[in-house]
């Protein structure tokens, strides 16, 4: 008779594994990669990760703008950091807009739960996967930098090995600061709080992201002269000097004292960062991935007090007053539960709202700089946050439950747009232009600033129409896969970018020329011809059915 | 009444569906089976208006489903097989959700759901006080079964129903179809369980590989054949005879 083959063993010396585990950890992170970076297809097709490629492409585009700089005689450390900067600054906030699909999916757990897996393991090929996110997005932000830089003032040929011995460094700097952040908080909180909060730590990454991007040419402006040497304090307080100043040591170019400071920040950082957050807290980290896959678990009914159930009703009233079409009100509750409590959207469309706080930010911080530009920049860029939320808010592991919008009798899905867009007007633009509007008001007292961003203002409810007019909407359902969330980010940061630099344009024209509130009739106008003619179209559109 | 003509659907070059021909009177309750990827999802996903026919018309109760696609949607119910529910919104929220896509009446919707709630047992405290993510898989069955027979449907195509019901709202869920059927309501129902589908379906039809390869009573399959039950009936229409030697193999395989 045959021996019965033995349980496994933990004990057992034979069956020890190291930890983490290289061989779970790349099967994890290619199961990972795969599942990541496929599309979403109908059946019978392969996905195509459309989103990550338009991301790239974006990426790759945005370099070769920068990429142009030595041509009009940047010097060689300036250009490296302006690069470094702008890579720091993209692949942050696309490693914070992807950490919910990549670090946090609730299914995680059904399929590795019961795994015999290492939690160092499971985060080691987390991170992994993100690290791989990084590079891909740096290589795009990189690829053309990477040459131009040879004409740098000051340069040498091996600029490209220099600046792409770096790249590796920075790329695990991001991600390990995603994950060091998100593996802390899992560590220090329960799953409740951890849900709360996790949202708003995005914000706060995307805030000091977007800043410190922000600050970066605000402080060499001030500093005259472009060398590590003599560089402004708080210069060398940002990382991406630490990563420019590793450049210019592996360059040959910069061997002093704070240039061999810099590049060894740059290393210590990024080893001490991945080494602690696989080394302490990976345990903290698979407790919540866990946490997240089991059913949320409210053991006591909620009792609602009855001024809550009061204010329910009232806003009941008020909706059934705004909004006649009984569609649109189920839309906008729709909408209102998943911006209150869902924590995957909430980790996708919060750190938008950092927007509406970088520039008034800048403005308080560098009271040289305009507080006028602030508030203009403010309002535009809240501008995009409408198309940006509702486009983000058709992403959703939730996605199968949306079928039902193709089976219930609704000839289009303009009332189901119309609720969610003005979920998003009175739940995100509005708070974020009032907080904005305050800290302007309050923080700078240009009071005669915040008046120049009214044609951007004016025009923001239509603006808010155009996700509607390309397609069905369809809220919660598609995929979130990778790339998808950063490329909608960057599409609507790009969008922001041309219409602001349309309408800034001719405001400050306006202006100038003493016509700025004829420009603002000349608006109304245009705007209250658009409005209904992009109103019919939308309700004009039947709904298409799926294809498979 | 429910018609098919040379349905058909295929996904590039791959057929799902080829060229089904069916009818379905008012009020009959029909069992739909089939394998694994014969097609029987795709039929009822083309027949709620969900996907486009490649070829071929059907009709619900007069109302084409290319033509007419709301009007079908209107009278028609479905239960997913996938269960899937948006899991942010509490039950009461989801059905006033799904209440209001169907423009059923605020005061009317309460109590329907509360009639609802009261056949499944699921409380006021179960309804409002936990997101449907914290609901089990059995509670959830219940919320989607509610939603698709809030709007008071004429056919309902249930698919998996009873997944993750209990052995006593599994019981309750089979009356509640009979009655429906009774009430004059056409039910197409989906399953891998047969002996439910034997015991509750008046006719039952097999798809296999995208054709119907069978339909008649139970009994018409038992007899024509030659099975003593609708499993063993199903097992040879479905070419899956030697599914026992397969299995035996199998063991025999995994043990050495």
């Amino acid at each position: 008779m045959s021996a019965v083959p033995r349980a496994h063993d933990a004990a057992d010396p034979e069956r020890r594994r190291p930890v983490p585990d290289p061989i779970q950890v790349r099967a994890i992170l290619v199961a990972t990669l795969r599942r990541a970076t496929r599309g979403v297809a109908p059946a019978g097709h392969r996905g195509r990760p459309r989103g990550l490629l338009f991301l790239l492409f974006t990426y790759g585009v945005m370099g070769l703008l920068l990429g142009l700089l030595p041509i009009v005689g940047t010097d060689v450390f300036t250009f490296s950091l302006v690069i470094w900067s702008a890579t720091f600054m993209m692949s942050g906030m696309t490693m914070v807009a992807e950490s919910s699909t990549l670090l946090f999916d609730p299914r995680d757990h059904d399929i590795l739960g019961h795994r015999p897996i290492h939690p160092r393991t499971l985060l080691a090929a987390r991170a992994l996967s993100l690290i791989a996110l990084a590079l891909v997005l740096g290589l795009a932000v990189n690829i053309v930098p990477m040459f131009t830089g040879i004409v740098a003032r000051g340069s040498r040929p091996w600029f490209p090995i220099a600046h792409l011995a770096t790249l590796p460094f920075m790329a695990v700097f991001c991600a390990g600061t995603v994950v060091f952040v998100y593996a802390l908080l899992a560590r220090l909180v329960s799953r409740r709080v951890f849900d709360t909060i996790a949202s708003w730590t995005q914000v706060g990454i995307s805030v000091v992201l977007l800043v410190s991007y922000q600050l970066v040419p605000r402080l060499m402006d001030r500093l005259g002269t472009f060398r590590l040497d003599s560089a402004h304090p708080a210069l060398l307080a940002l990382p991406p000097t630490w990563f420019a100043g590793l450049s210019m040591v592996v360059l040959g170019v910069e061997t002093g004292a704070r240039a061999l400071a810099m590049a060894a920040s740059a290393i210590v950082t990024t080893v001490v960062l991945a080494w602690s957050a696989n080394r302490f807290l990976a345990e903290g980290y698979a407790r919540q991935v866990a946490a997240l896959g089991e059913a949320s678990a409210p053991a006591a009914p909620a009792r609602r007090s009855p001024s809550r159930r009061a204010g329910t009703s009232r806003l009941g009233a008020l909706l059934g007053v705004v909004m006649r079409d009984p569609v649109e009100r189920g839309a906008f509750r729709l909408a209102r539960a998943y911006l209150a409590r869902d924590r995957d959207m909430r980790m996708r469309i919060y750190p938008s709202l950092a927007l509406c706080l970088v520039f008034p930010v800048l403005a308080i911080l560098d009271p040289r700089g305009s507080a006028r530009m602030g508030a203009i920049m403010t309002i535009f860029m809240i501008g995009s946050l409408p198309a940006t939320a509702m486009m983000t808010f058709k992403m959703s592991p939730h996605y199968a439950a949306a079928e039902l919008f193709r089976y219930v009798p609704i000839h289009g899905t303009a009332s189901i747009f119309h609720g969610v867009r003005k979920a998003m007007l009175a739940l995100l633009v509005v708070p974020g232009l009032l907080a904005s509007g305050a800290l302007l008001w309050f923080g700078t007292g240009e009071h005669h600033a915040l008046l120049m961003g009214l044609p951007a203002l004016m025009a923001i409810p239509t603006l808010s129409l155009l996700d509607g007019v390309v397609g069905d909407y369809l809220p919660l359902s598609i995929a979130p896969t990778s790339g998808r969330q950063g490329a909608v980010n960057v599409g609507m940061m790009v969008f922001g970018f041309v219409w602001l630099a349309t309408f800034a344009g001719l405001g400050a024209l306006a202006e100038d020329k003493g016509w700025f509130w004829h420009m603002v009739a000349v608006e109304a106008v245009v705007l209250a011809l658009v409005h209904p003619l992009l109103l019919r179209g939308i309700r004009a559109r039947a709904l298409s059915r799926a294809e498979g | 009444m429910i018609r098919l003509h040379q349905l058909s659907k295929s996904y590039g070059d791959q057929p799902a569906v080829r060229g089904i021909d069916l009818e379905i009177p008012t009020g009959q309750l029909v069992g739909l089976l089939g394998p694994n990827g014969a097609g029987k999802s795709t039929t009822i996903k083309m027949l709620t208006g969900m996907l486009a026919p490649t070829s071929g018309t059907a009709e619900i109760e007069g109302f084409d489903i290319d033509r007419d696609p709301l009007e079908v949607k209107r009278i028609v119910g479905y239960v997913p097989e996938s269960g899937a529910l948006f899991d942010a919104l509490t039950a009461l929220e989801y059905l006033r959700f799904v209440a209001s896509l169907y423009l059923i009446p605020e005061d009317e919707a309460e109590v329907r759901i509360a009639r609802f709630a009261n056949f499944f047992d699921l409380d006021g405290d179960t309804l409002t006080g936990k997101p449907l993510s914290a609901y089990s898989k059995g509670m959830r069955q219940k919320v989607v079964i509610t939603s698709a027979l809030l709007h008071n449907p004429k056919v309902v195509f249930f698919d998996e129903p009873l997944n993750g019901l209990d052995a006593n709202a599994a019981l309750s869920f089979k009356t509640l179809i009979t009655s429906l059927a009774r009430d004059g309501k056409t039910i197409v129902y989906c399953s891998h369980i047969l002996d439910v589908v034997e015991r509750v379906c008046e006719r039952v039809v097999i798809i296999h590989e995208g054709r119907i390869v069978a339909d008649g009573t139970v009994a018409e399959l038992r007899e024509r054949s030659g099975a003593p039950t609708l499993e063993g009936a199903f097992n040879r229409l479905t070419a899956t005879e030697n599914l026992l030697a397969r299995a035996e193999e199998f063991a025999r395989v995994l043990s050495q």
